[in-house]
């Protein structure tokens, strides 16, 4: 491990174990709106909050005396860790512990976000330099998402505020995610089916490279909100003037605005991934190709797609991540999706509303940006023998 | 036969090739011989019409290219090239099989042919699966030739196909390429820069000079006769010895009876018969004799051969 590495990783582990000494793991507020009273690790944990503080000094000590395993050893720590913070958690917070009345609520404290912290810098210390990292951090990470999960699942955090939230509006929460979804990857498969094609056109028509781009370069400049705004103004026009595009649904407000301009933002990273993937390949190959006797459109199918693949992926995986992101504004315009939960927490001053939001926008953002460079990494390994 | 008459090629105001004449008969391995830039590469792109000629014509067996379909006239050319040109994402048995594929060869046919291949161009066969990155260069130029033989075309265009492989290997690809050569009788058009290769392999040797040809003939003309000074040039001091990588010790070796007494005298060196006269004279001066015995594949005594044989058969020999 490298000497900076070490440092950034003892200073997380210092983060960890000032987070449980000093800051507060819950906060506990009469009801939703009020200014609630925080708790500290100590007094919340009981006395698994000595075993955290003793896992977060064996945390130090792996890195300090170099063990052969540190690595293995600081990230199952780190994972028993969260496990044990979130099941001491589960088991505090029922109401009889510290008298919470019907109303009330028990929050997350900044503790929890500053072990997070914490952990990150830990691990980042700890891969520093190391060819798996990718690897190792997602690995980590998924076991961790998936121990949350089981732990949400359970049962055992129903008492914390966030999942009342989840439980007063199951029904729209689902419904939400799921608009959310398929608005992102929709809008992302659109962009697709207009990108490809035309990168592919940029590449072999280079004249129209320059205004192409400059009109693809430029929605990507426009702030989305602003972009919003003006794909409103027509949109409304035309559903105002046009009977049939009005019956089919689209309006100035809800799904349609929200859709174009995801696809607008979507169209950057796929056709400038398209160019560049098709710019890559080797000139040889493609005059080989022609040599041996293939037609245009047998070297685009059999040797440029699949062989500019991996960089188009990348491009798809990007387009989606973002998509995703920005799919939240669909919710200002009632176009559903998770930003309606967010932006009504926003409104209702409800921290915990706005979680219930964003928490499953980071884990979707996430998870379909695993999967992708999954794909990439095997195709890649698979076909062109080249490892990350 | 393969003919290209009064052809020039210009790119924008450069001129690759002016008023470029050449016929290669058919059955003849032609190498195109040249230092780079010379237009060697234009002359293989024209023929399998890569590129245009600006002016003139060229001909396949008669037939003027520009009314052959092009498609079909390139699945007839087998190609090389340097940098070999495997598909990375197909592993060799999927880039042996693209003109085939294309020709709509049934599965049966394409599997006979490609261990045909492989057993001809010497790899295992239980290579078909791998892909081009697991290869090492001489393994991936033997796929290139095999690639290029693959549907059995009459000619074969090689672009400095063995250029980017070190020289123990690509020595041992020309004597084999020689082989299977000399076998299936294809008309081949075959572009080096390196005079060694030219002269081991070609049954004509043409030289280039930028943009022309400089002469035309046997690697025995070349070797010997150089009215043109820029041959002379080309070729650098050591022409003749050059000469002896063309020749087995086999083709100027005496054939003696083992009891010979001479055969007797003190500790003898052996040389195998198909190796080439240089490396033999090599091994007499580095050990400081004159004579060696020839042995066969079996390490059998078949015969001697001394300095004497090099210098008076070598030259005898070739003027057959």
């Amino acid at each position: 491990m490298s000497d900076s590495g070490k440092k950034i990783s003892i200073l997380g582990a210092l983060v960890l174990t000032l987070s449980f000494l000093l800051l507060s793991f819950a906060e506990y507020r009469p009801n939703r709106v009020l200014t609630g009273t925080n708790i500290g690790a100590r007094e919340l944990f009981g006395n698994g909050f000595f075993l955290l503080i003793f896992l977060s000094i064996t945390i130090i000590v792996l890195i300090i005396t170099n063990h052969k395993k540190y690595k293995l050893m600081v990230g199952l720590a780190s994972l028993l860790m969260m496990g044990l913070v979130l099941y001491l958690f589960g088991t505090a917070i029922v109401k009889e512990t510290f008298n919470i009345i019907p109303n009330g609520r028990i929050s997350l404290g900044i503790g929890f976000w500053s072990i997070f912290l914490g952990m990150e810098m830990v691990m980042n210390g700890c891969l520093k330099g190391d060819k798996k990292c990718i690897l190792y951090r997602r690995l980590f990470y998924t076991i961790l998402i998936l121990m949350i999960l089981i732990f949400l699942l359970s049962g055992h955090l129903n008492n914390l505020s966030i999942m009342k939230e989840f439980f007063n509006r199951s029904g729209t929460f689902f419904r939400q995610i799921r608009r959310h979804f398929s608005l992102s990857i929709f809008s992302v498969i659109a962009g697709l089916i207009l990108g490809i094609p035309t990168g592919v056109l940029i590449y072999k028509e280079r004249k129209i490279e320059g205004p192409i781009l400059f009109i693809i370069n430029l929605g990507q400049t426009i702030p989305t909100l602003s972009l919003l705004g003006i794909v409103m103004v027509p949109l409304t026009l035309l559903s105002q003037q046009n009977k049939f595009i009005k019956d089919i649904g689209i309006s100035g407000v809800g799904f349609a605005p929200a859709f174009i301009v995801l696809v607008i933002y979507a169209l950057f990273p796929v056709v400038h991934n398209t160019i560049a993937g098709l710019k890559m390949i080797d000139q040889d190959l493609l005059e080989t190709a022609a040599g041996l006797g293939m037609k245009n459109n047998q070297i685009f199918w059999k040797i440029q797609l699949p062989l500019s693949l991996p960089i188009i992926l990348g491009g798809i995986r990007i387009a989606i991540t973002q998509s995703i992101g920005n799919t939240i504004l669909a919710g200002l315009i009632g176009g559903g999706g998770l930003g309606s939960i967010i932006f009504l927490g926003l409104a209702q001053a409800a921290p915990d509303l706005i979680l219930l939001g964003v928490i499953p926008l980071i884990a979707m953002a996430f998870i379909m940006d695993s999967v992708i460079s999954f794909f990439i990494f095997f195709y890649k390994k698979r076909y062109l023998g080249l490892a990350e | 036969m393969i003919e290209l008459k009064n052809v020039t090629k210009k790119y924008h105001d450069i001129t690759a090739l002016k008023n470029f004449t050449l016929q290669i008969p058919k059955g003849v391995l032609l190498v195109l011989l040249g230092p780079s830039g010379c237009g060697k590469s234009t002359v293989i792109k024209l023929i399998n019409h890569l590129i245009e000629p600006t002016s003139g014509e060229i001909y396949i067996n008669n037939k003027n290219i520009n009314e052959m379909n092009l498609i079909n006239l390139r699945r007839s050319i087998g190609y090389v090239i340097q940098s070999i040109g495997l598909f990375p994402h197909y592993n060799v048995y999927e880039n042996i099989i693209i003109v085939p594929r294309l020709l709509k060869w049934s599965k049966k046919d394409i599997d006979h042919r490609v261990d045909f291949l492989l057993d001809l161009v010497g790899l295992n066969r239980n290579y078909k699966n791998k892909f081009p990155f697991e290869l090492s260069g001489g393994e991936g130029q033997r796929v290139g030739v095999a690639r290029a033989l693959a549907a059995d075309p009459p000619i074969l265009l090689m672009d400095e196909p063995f250029g980017s492989v070190d020289p123990l290997n690509r020595e041992r690809l020309q004597k084999e390429f020689y082989k299977i050569q000399r076998e299936l009788k294809k008309t081949v058009l075959f572009v080096t820069h390196d005079v060694e290769e030219a002269i081991r392999l070609a049954d004509n040797i043409a030289v280039m000079k930028p943009g022309e040809l400089a002469s035309l003939g046997s690697p025995w003309d070349f070797v010997t006769d150089h009215r043109e000074e820029y041959v002379k040039e080309f070729l650098g001091g050591e022409y003749a010895l050059k000469l002896l990588t063309r020749f087995m010790v086999q083709d100027i070796m005496e054939q003696k009876n083992i009891k010979n007494k001479e055969y007797t005298r003190g500790r003898v060196l052996q040389v195998k018969k198909e190796n080439t006269v240089s490396s033999a004279l090599a091994l007499m001066i580095s050990k400081g004799i004159d004579f060696l015995e020839v042995v066969d594949e079996q390490e059998e005594i078949v015969g001697s051969i001394t300095f004497e044989d090099i210098l008076k058969n070598v030259f005898r020999g070739t003027r057959k």
